[in-house]
């Protein structure tokens, strides 16, 4: 058997896997309404971080304490992030899926790079947390803020940046996975032919 | 020339479906990857229209797409792959003929999966009775590489199907 009879005897194996492919329109619906949810979280982060910055920025400036300063710095950094997520994290859409696998890869490793940048600014924001938690707990010995407003705070925000460190390092973990994976892939199509 | 997603599937839909199969080993995400591919279609076809033939380049969209699923994919979850679909696929019973032919395209499709990036993009398209002058449009890559990367993947998978 010739090489091109035996890849052509494949064709009939291969050509035989048919699959029910589903509503078609009901498919490319759900795919879209998925990618406007995902759009939706990351423009609602960016509200959330904002309005509590500016919420505490208030309280700051009404009653002088400096738990609610640094609160604002807080999501003022997490709503930065936010808005890194937002600008910089992104599924390339369909015409740009039409450019050469080559130049396709080279953008996927690029996005997974930013990933993995921004994943790392997080895990920095989660420390970054903690410390301020800890200044807070150091305000509060200090008298220099209400207990209660100084305890509760802060105990959130230690608790939230130990989840969060946990969380994100588990994601970095994956991320650095997805940019191995992708450098693999894009050395595998360079090395051949 | 087909304007519309339902149009385009019910030309290549099959074809593209395999595309996810030839990347994807666990069935689940394969119909996942089958949905990303379909989605990519759609969001690109006022570019699509513009060309003019399509299957290269709805079979390049669905590669590139394939590409990054799988990056993600096995990131998440590496050496898992593989199992799913043989015990999914084999759960239901069916004539003989069509338990034989079921199994030497799930071992050809395992076989396929394990090819080098360069190799599988080629092989796939052929499989699909493309041209070499259509999967070098659709991989971006001149024909005499076309044929070289046949020979080679050609010889792989007779060694992985013998």
């Amino acid at each position: 058997m010739s090489s091109d009879d035996f890849l052509d005897d494949l064709k009939g194996a291969w050509q035989s896997r048919e699959t029910d492919l589903g509503d078609i329109a009901a498919r490319v619906a759900d795919g879209e309404r998925q990618i406007r949810k995902e759009k939706a979280g990351r423009l609602g982060s960016i509200v959330v971080c904002s309005g509590a910055c500016l919420f505490f920025v208030y309280l700051n400036w009404v009653k002088g304490d400096p738990a609610f300063h640094l609160a604002a710095v807080a999501f003022l950094v997490a709503g930065l992030l936010a808005i890194g997520d937002f600008v910089f994290l992104r599924r390339s859409k369909g015409s740009e899926l039409l450019e050469a696998p080559e130049d396709v890869l080279a953008e996927a490793e690029r996005q997974a790079m930013i990933a993995l940048r921004l994943l790392e600014a997080k895990l920095a924001y989660a420390v970054l947390l903690l410390v301020c938690a800890i200044i807070l707990a150091v305000f509060v010995l200090a008298k220099m803020t209400s207990t209660w407003n100084g305890l509760f705070i802060s105990v959130i925000w230690a608790a939230g940046a130990v989840g969060g460190f946990l969380y994100y390092r588990r994601k970095k973990n994956t991320a650095d996975g997805e940019l191995r994976e992708v450098r693999s892939l894009r050395a595998d199509f360079r090395g051949e032919g | 020339m087909a304007s519309t997603i339902e149009h385009i599937v019910a030309e290549y839909g099959q074809g593209l479906r395999r595309v996810a199969a030839a990347y994807e080993a666990d069935v689940m995400l394969q119909e996942d990857l089958f949905q990303e591919i379909l989605l990519a279609i759609h969001q690109a076809l006022p570019a699509l229209r513009e060309k003019d033939r399509l299957a290269p380049y709805l079979y390049r969209i669905a590669h590139n797409r394939a590409v990054s699923h799988v990056a993600r994919a096995i990131s998440r979850k590496k050496g898992e792959a593989g199992a799913a679909e043989e015990v999914q696929e084999g759960e239901e019973p069916s004539p003989e003929k069509v338990m034989i032919e079921n199994e030497q395209a799930n071992h050809l499709a395992n076989a396929v999966r394990r090819l080098p990036l360069s190799y599988r993009q080629v092989v796939t398209l052929y499989l699909e009775d493309m041209s070499y002058d259509d999967i070098a449009e659709a991989l971006d890559i001149t024909q005499s590489n076309v044929g070289v990367r046949i020979n080679r993947a050609k010889q792989m998978l007779k060694e992985m199907l013998s």
